[in-house]
């Protein structure tokens, strides 16, 4: 089977069970219109479609771009150009994020107006870069990861205590929202380029992840920090509950958002073509037909990522909030429960980052670390976080900090006794679950809960759900990660007591 | 400098290249054949179709298996595994051994006995190794394409001729891939000639190429469509 045949078997593999999930529940307990249900079905294999070529694309174009780069700044030998580098490539793919600016105009209207569009994007890309830079830089120095996680989950902390309240939503939102489709796979394979050079042969897979992790740290300390300087801010508005729109022709709420999309798309791949043609000027000077493959690439995931978006907000999202309606609408707290649960738990797989991370975590463990044990964990992992978000919406009382503090302070408990890598694939898995699926998908269905249940408030029941969506893989993979130890340790236990016996 | 002859062992190196996620089924056949271990290296191929190589979706992920094998048995066994995995379709597999000279790690006794089974035969054909800077296979690719010779294998490989240099001090080695072909010596002494040509090898650092002779081989040729 060639490249592409392979990428659409394995994308079926992970659309499907969210599209079998929607189907059951159209036929058991919120009958959708059939507009709305073909409109979703169509959706599924336009994602399915979009999803394939955009992962080819990231094979041919991204990863390879990501990695050059990495080793351009690395073979400069210069502490200051891979300080630069990182903080360079950071603040421009982040700038053309698409998730931060629609984050940051929502943020805009709430705070009305007083945190303008473009600060918010400037201040999140330069915390971005910033973290990004600090990550490469401890790669290279040899600083263990998880200092490095201390000090910085230590400031958001500390910073969180002395702003408003919303300001806690915003900024694990900007989180999730600067760790995109693109800017994911990008920072990976920029991590793993880095490391790799600088471990050469030895193989250690260790400092191959994490940098996702901060970078998606860095936007968290840069939108609180900002913060520190709002505390008198008045803070309301209403959100648009995504528009239902059960009339029209069977494709038109496909073909209405393609301009949109293609040029947000557009937008996010352009700071990696601008990488690139600047480093094959100045530093690279590939063959011509090296280029041309990366061209090639780039412009799959352009059409990919198009495809894929139109798939998600045309079919996906209005079905997302009607479920969402119907189920609170029954009154039924469990059954909301067990959707918002199972809901996270299959729409993660659907995720474009996700082949993506954990194929890199098997190829750079050589597979000691297999690809579904990553999937399973972060999938519960997500589930978790969905049946915790319709939690939320179920009970007033509830505030964000109420999860996020314990569930952090878990997370660093957890820290201590995990092996390193584990510590690294986590963190990254945070940022990758929290991706264009969850934020349209799973926020739709949340806040069509809230919209029905009278004491719930969308606003800031709505934030906080990329959240919670970041915070669970955390948790789950360090999980993962002592039981692989401590399966280990017995495994190393008992080849020592066969030995002795066989002395 | 050593002689040869002197040392030839009655094993071959058996080598498989296959097609991604066979390699554990042939394993366990050709352990039941007269193998004793293996090793798999993941690799690639490509499609000869000139849109899937315009497109950049030619790609084909492999596996290569090595196998070192008495070398009366070599021959049916390569034959066995082409039979069993139908290598004569296309876009599956090759199966060829390569003589091998010195060998350390197995049963010494096993050699006398194997040694009187008769010396390796004359060469089928040649296998040809190229190795380049990464990125440079698709290029070679191409030239063979030209040359109608198939079946390119890529390896992803490090390493470099000079002593590796210095970074954040950090010995660091350049990436690199390595190019198999098997074939007609013929033809295959062609093609090393028209890579070399292209890609300036006597220049340093721009690689090396070698070939070495194929005792047995199954697979080469496929079945029209």
């Amino acid at each position: 089977m060639g490249a592409l045949g392979e990428k659409f078997k394995e994308v079926t593999f992970s659309v499907l069970p969210v599209t079998i999930l929607v189907a059951i529940l159209h036929f058991t307990f919120t009958p959708l219109p059939l507009l709305t249900f073909w409109r979703f079905i169509i959706g599924a294999v336009t994602i399915i479609t979009g999803l394939a070529i955009f992962l080819l694309g990231v094979d041919l174009g991204a990863t390879p771009i990501a990695q050059y780069g990495g080793r351009v700044l690395v073979k400069s030998n210069k502490m200051w150009v891979v300080f630069a580098g990182g903080l360079f490539f950071g603040f421009l793919i982040s700038v053309a994020e698409p998730d931060l600016q629609i984050l940051a105009d929502q943020i805009a209207h709430f705070t009305g107006g007083v945190l303008g569009r473009w600060q918010i994007i400037i201040i999140v890309s330069v915390g971005v870069g910033l973290l990004i830079a600090i990550g490469l830089w401890r790669i290279l120095r040899r600083i263990r990861l998880k200092y490095v996680l201390y000090i910085t989950y230590a400031i958001i902390f500390i910073l969180a205590v002395f702003v408003p309240p919303a300001f806690h939503a915003f900024a694990f939102d900007a989180s999730g929202a600067t760790t995109g489709a693109i800017t994911t796979p990008f920072i990976l394979a920029l991590a793993a380029g880095v490391a790799r050079v600088h471990d050469g042969r030895t193989k250690d897979a260790t400092d191959s992840f994490g940098l996702a992790g901060l970078a998606s740290a860095g936007a968290i300390v840069a939108v609180l920090f900002r913060g520190i300087f709002a505390r008198n801010m008045t803070i309301g508005g209403d959100i648009d509950i995504p528009s239902v729109s059960t009339k029209g022709h069977l494709l038109s709420s496909f073909i209405r958002i393609i301009p949109r999309f293609a040029r947000e798309a557009l937008l996010s791949i352009a700071p990696l073509i601008i990488i690139f043609l600047l480093m094959q000027v100045f530093t690279l000077k590939l063959r011509k037909r090296q280029v041309v493959r990366v061209l090639i690439g780039l412009f799959y995931c352009l059409i990919g990522l198009i495809i894929f978006l139109v798939g998600v907000t045309g079919g996906f999202m209005e079905v997302g909030s009607l479920v969402g309606m119907e189920l609170a609408a029954k009154g039924n707290g469990l059954l909301l429960f067990c959707t918002g649960f199972g809901l996270g738990m299959l729409t993660v797989l659907a995720e474009p980052a996700v082949p993506v991370l954990s194929k890199q975590v098997e190829s750079e463990t050589s597979g000691n670390i297999p690809r579904s044990l990553v999937l399973i964990f972060l999938s519960g992992g997500v589930a978790i976080s969905g049946g915790l978000s319709m939690l939320r919406v179920l009970s007033p009382g509830l505030a964000l900090w109420h999860l996020l503090l314990p569930g952090y302070l878990i997370v660093m408990l957890l820290s201590i006794w995990t092996p390193d890598i584990f510590i690294g694939v986590a963190f990254d898995a945070g940022g990758v679950a929290s991706g264009p699926m969850t934020a349209t998908f799973i926020l739709a269905f949340a806040q069509g809960a809230a919209h029905e249940i009278e004491t719930a408030d969308i606003l800031l029941d709505g934030f906080g759900i990329i959240a919670l969506v970041a915070m669970m893989p955390l948790i789950a993979l360090q999980t993962l990660g002592i039981i692989y130890r401590i399966r280990t340790a017995r495994n190393n236990k008992k080849a020592l007591i066969k030995g002795e016996a066989n002395d | 400098m050593t002689d040869y002859e002197a040392f030839q062992v009655p094993y071959s190196l058996v080598v498989v290249i296959a097609p991604h996620g066979q390699a554990n089924k042939i394993v366990r056949f050709a352990r039941e054949h007269g193998s004793s271990g293996a090793t798999i290296v993941p690799v690639h191929g490509s499609r000869k179709n000139k849109w899937l190589r315009l497109f950049e979706i030619a790609d084909i992920r492999r596996e290569l298996i090595m196998m070192a094998v008495r070398h009366d048995v070599a021959g049916q066994l390569i034959e066995d595994i082409a039979a069993k995995f139908n290598f004569k379709a296309k876009n599956t597999g090759i199966a060829f051994s390569l003589p091998i000279s010195h060998l350390l790690g197995k049963d010494r006794s096993a050699f006398d006995e194997a040694a009187e089974s008769g010396k390796s035969r004359a060469p089928l054909g040649s296998a040809l190794f190229v190795i380049v800077d990464e990125g440079v296979s698709d290029e070679i690719i191409d030239l063979s394409y030209r040359e109608e010779v198939r079946g390119a294998t890529v390896v992803s490989a490090l390493g470099s001729a000079e002593t590796s240099n210095l970074v954040f001090d950090f010995p660091i080695s350049p990436q690199k891939e390595l190019i198999l072909y098997v074939g007609d010596t013929a033809k295959i002494s062609k093609l090393q000639q028209t890579i070399s040509s292209a890609i300036e090898i006597d220049r340093p650092g721009s690689g090396i190429s070698f070939y070495v002779p194929v005792e047995h081989a199954a697979g080469l040729e496929k079945e029209e469509d």
